[in-house]
């Protein structure tokens, strides 16, 4: 049998675009490089409900006293904001922000008919659609730009990737560390450069993969340069700090995603809740401070925006075991250089409450649509457009973001 | 409407599913290179003497064997009993590489792909489903149905509890009838976006009720189901789930649906001409859904050797990995690979979503690449070791000095030829090294990251 043969394949000389690669556009082909002007959001997730009001503390107010025997913060502790408002001792970070006019805090955001089971009313946060849907609000983002500018997201962790990037048209990368990004060193990386050179040769298939070796060979020295330029100091050692800083790592590679994911967990404080809450306050403060300052270092941060969220805040009235148990409505945070800092919304009232829980008066869906119509953008093709995500007219915020 | 389709000539869109003739003329002798895309495509590759007897026994004969394998039930129990006590431990880890153990050894491996096949149609992931007794149930059940009927599949698939599970319906009273799971039997299972309507999803929503899981368990609830009349797609009567099932699978929309998946996975990533789907649609039909005789079948067809098909295909992570590891005769550590092919985008029990691993260019991100890359690496390095040793095994491979050294890598492991310049990178790794496993070692690795090797 002769076997020194290739099967002949190329007969007609041309060769037509495919159609799977017409219809998803991958992370990052060479055509769909992000500009670097493109306007970046990190979602930071905080798990386990909040207690928002031992975040941004009502601390003259004498009904938070009543209701916190325990756990309450008086004007001594807190970051003074005005006189009725004030940061949680911990959260020095964030007060620094505030005061380089680079955060912005959401009071009193929640929604109808609140669900207490974290894993529901978390699904409602990453859907912003109801229950039982398949792809959440930033993956529908992507979705609705593809023809655009081939936009995508990367979930920073070691958890299950988030519902909210889960789309229908792309696919949202995991990144647990940029090793997995790296190709073991120069020569590899030398080798892939010349394996993967264009070649009159190559069919239109073979030009993707080659493209894509690249690529990922570009991506391993634009990465290499970006993990010197990313200094060790100033970020926590913690899990948040150090994935915020494989995020600030990527931005200053260019890698093209526009939407990044990280969390932190442990928020469900239902027992002694003093030192943990603080620790966690902590942890997020000074690693949001470290992520912007970082940023700021490279004229990055007028780019990105930072988006903090919980799934619910907690009650007003603490437990017997000198915690919180599941509330409703909580504060969000933005930062970066575009956002117009301030607090945003009053805090909801302490005494006015709905069966123990404070009552929201921002829809989460609304702070969604500010960041999808005045920081992410839309298709102008689009009639209602913040409408197609995120089901249902929720008006954006006006002034969170500033015009650039 | 697309380039594609003019490129296919006339004469190869009527003969598309003709059979593939062995005998007309030189040209068209069931070769090597035939066998190597048969194997890669209807299984996940072979080792060359596997490759060369395929080629010997001509296509009807090598078709013929791979879907009826003599050894096939001896591996099952042997398999059945091995998944059995690591279930014990309750690990979807261990469901997920035992599947992988089966890819690579199942002597019916055209049966595995097809099973693999069907978990990217009737998708259940572990992270919403971390049950890894109803996963093997759900596993067992595509396997026994994979090369079976499909109407029968549908019919069992929803009455799983996995999958119920997945699609949050597991509970469905008349009152308020679950629509998810009507939604993806006319969306992603059986039809396709727009051959129904959302009132035809009320409708057939209304057939399942009294279809739930209770304790882990499928269960049908007499009186939650709904016993009125119901009118799906312009058919009326008291219809249950399997009822309402014919009425779906009678719909043109349906063969053909099914025929795009089996294109998409089998032949080719590019679009195909709307009448080779339909006559595919037709040989469906006529082998009333069953699917052993449509493979067998599509196998030996002219579409399947065709330029439209050979070399047409980005491989996946499982495809490209499994088939290296077969050629070059070594198992690796499947816990180890498991973990590498999450970082190349597809590990079995983790579809991305409910659609299924879109395939095509998405296997190639970038990110996807480095870490084919890096597999390949270490792969080279660390575990090229056949159980008799590397340089023996070089050697009962024909492998004797660096010429005939850069054919095997080019014939046997890329299976196609690579470019000029790439080839001649390919010789000089090869030439460079003073020992033949050296030089093995450092062309296996080049040629992984040749973009040749990747395209199947």
């Amino acid at each position: 049998m002769d076997r020194r043969r290739f099967l002949k394949t190329t007969g007609s000389g041309t060769f037509a675009a495919i159609g799977v690669g017409a219809a998803i556009s991958p992370l990052w082909s060479a055509a769909a490089e992000k500009t670097s002007n493109d306007r970046i959001l990190v979602v930071l997730q905080l798990s386990g409900g909040n207690d928002g009001l031992n975040t941004i503390v009502p601390f003259s107010d004498d009904a938070y006293k009543r209701n916190r025997l325990t756990l309450a913060y008086n004007k001594s502790n807190v970051l003074s904001i005005n006189d009725y408002l004030g940061f949680h001792p911990s959260l020095g970070g964030l007060a620094k922000l505030f005061e380089q006019r680079h955060l912005a805090v959401i009071q009193g955001v929640g929604y109808p008919n609140p669900n207490r089971s974290h894993f529901e009313s978390m699904d409602l946060w990453h859907t912003a659609h109801g229950m039982g849907r398949s792809t959440g609000w930033l993956g529908r983002w992507c979705d609705a730009n593809r023809q655009v500018d081939a936009p995508s997201s990367i979930y920073v962790g070691r958890g299950v990737r988030p519902l909210a990037l889960q789309s229908r048209s792309t696919v949202p990368l995991t990144v647990r560390k940029l090793d997995q990004f790296r190709l073991g060193g120069q020569e590899m990386r030398s080798l892939v450069e010349e394996a993967s050179a264009a070649s009159t040769d190559d069919d239109d298939l073979l030009g993707l993969v080659a493209g894509s070796l690249a690529t990922a060979a570009k991506a391993d020295r634009q990465l290499s340069e970006a993990m010197n330029l990313t200094g060790e100091g100033g970020y926590p050692s913690s899990g948040l700090g150090q994935d915020l800083r494989t995020v600030a790592t990527m931005i200053r590679a260019n890698m093209p995603a526009r939407i990044y994911y990280v969390t932190l967990d442990g928020f469900d404080t239902h027992a002694n809740q003093r030192d943990g809450h603080a620790a966690l306050l902590q942890q997020f403060a000074s690693s949001l401070q470290s992520f912007c300052d970082d940023l700021q270092s490279d004229n990055l941060l007028d780019q990105v925006m930072i988006m903090s969220f919980s799934e619910f805040g907690r009650r007003v009235k603490e437990n017997g075991s000198q915690g919180t148990d599941h509330g409703v409505a909580g504060p969000m945070f933005l930062a970066g250089g575009a956002v117009q800092s301030g607090v945003v919304g009053a805090h909801p009232s302490l005494t006015d409450l709905d069966d123990g829980d404070l009552k929201y008066h921002t829809d989460y869906r609304s702070v969604y649509a500010t960041i999808l119509e005045n920081w992410l953008g839309l298709p102008t093709e689009a009639t209602s457009p913040a409408e197609e995500i995120i089901a249902g007219n929720f008006p954006a915020l006006p002034n969170l973001v500033t015009d650039s | 409407m697309n380039v594609l389709t003019s490129q296919w000539t006339d004469e190869e869109i009527l003969n598309a599913w003709q059979p593939w003739h062995e005998t007309t003329g030189d040209a068209a002798v069931f070769q090597f290179a035939h066998a190597h895309h048969l194997i890669r495509r209807a299984g996940f590759g072979a080792n060359t003497q596997r490759i060369e007897q395929l080629a010997e026994l001509g296509l009807a004969e090598a078709v013929k064997s791979l879907m009826a394998p003599p050894d096939a039930a001896s591996f099952d129990a042997e398999a059945d009993a091995m998944i059995r006590t690591s279930l014990v431990l309750g690990s979807t880890d261990h469901l997920a590489d035992w599947w992988l153990y089966r890819m690579l050894n199942d002597p019916f491996a055209v049966r595995e792909k097809a099973t693999l096949f069907w978990h990217g149609h009737f998708c259940t992931g572990r992270d919403k489903v971390p049950d890894a007794r109803l996963l093997l149930t759900q596993n067992d059940l595509l396997r026994e149905h994979a090369l079976g009927s499909f109407a029968q599949m549908v019919k069992r698939v929803s009455r799983d509890a996995a999958m119920l599970i997945y699609l949050d319906s597991t509970e469905n009273q008349k009152t308020r009838p679950n629509e998810n799971y009507a939604r993806e039997i006319m969306e992603l299972f059986c039809l396709g976006i727009g051959n129904y309507s959302e009132r035809d999803i009320k409708e057939l929503a209304r057939c399942f009720t009294g279809w739930e899981v209770r304790r882990q368990r499928f269960r049908f609830s007499p009186s939650a189901h709904d016993t009125d009349e119901k009118e799906i797609l312009g058919s009326r009567g008291n219809m249950d789930g399997d009822d309402a099932i014919d009425v779906v699978l009678q719909q043109p929309a349906a063969s053909k649906h099914i025929a795009r998946k089996l294109v998409s996975f089998y032949l080719t990533d590019d679009e195909v001409p709307e009448p080779v789907i339909e006559s595919l649609a037709q040989v469906l039909l006529a082998n009333q859904w069953e699917m052993g005789p449509t493979l067998a079948m599509l196998f030996s067809s002219q579409a399947f050797y065709s330029r439209h098909a050979v070399h047409r295909q980005v491989a996946g992570p499982l495809a490209w990995t499994l088939s290296w590891l077969k050629t070059l005769d070594v198992t690796g550590d499947l816990n180890v690979l498991r973990n590498d092919l999450e970082l190349m985008g597809q590990v079995p029990l983790e579809p991305p979503n409910v659609k299924g691993w879109p395939g095509g260019s998405t296997w190639i991100d970038p990110s996807r690449m480095a870490a084919r890359i890096a597999w390949v690496s270490r792969l080279s390095n660390n575990n090229l070791e056949p159980s008799n040793g590397l340089a023996s095994w070089l050697s009962s491979q024909g492998m004797k000095d660096p010429a005939s050294m850069v054919q095997w890598l080019e014939e046997s492991l890329i299976g196609r030829p690579v470019s000029q310049r790439r080839k001649a990178a390919l010789v000089a790794a090869v030439t460079s090294k003073s020992s033949l496993p050296d030089a093995f070692r450092a062309g296996v690795r080049l040629a992984g990251i040749m973009p040749e090797a990747h395209v199947f």
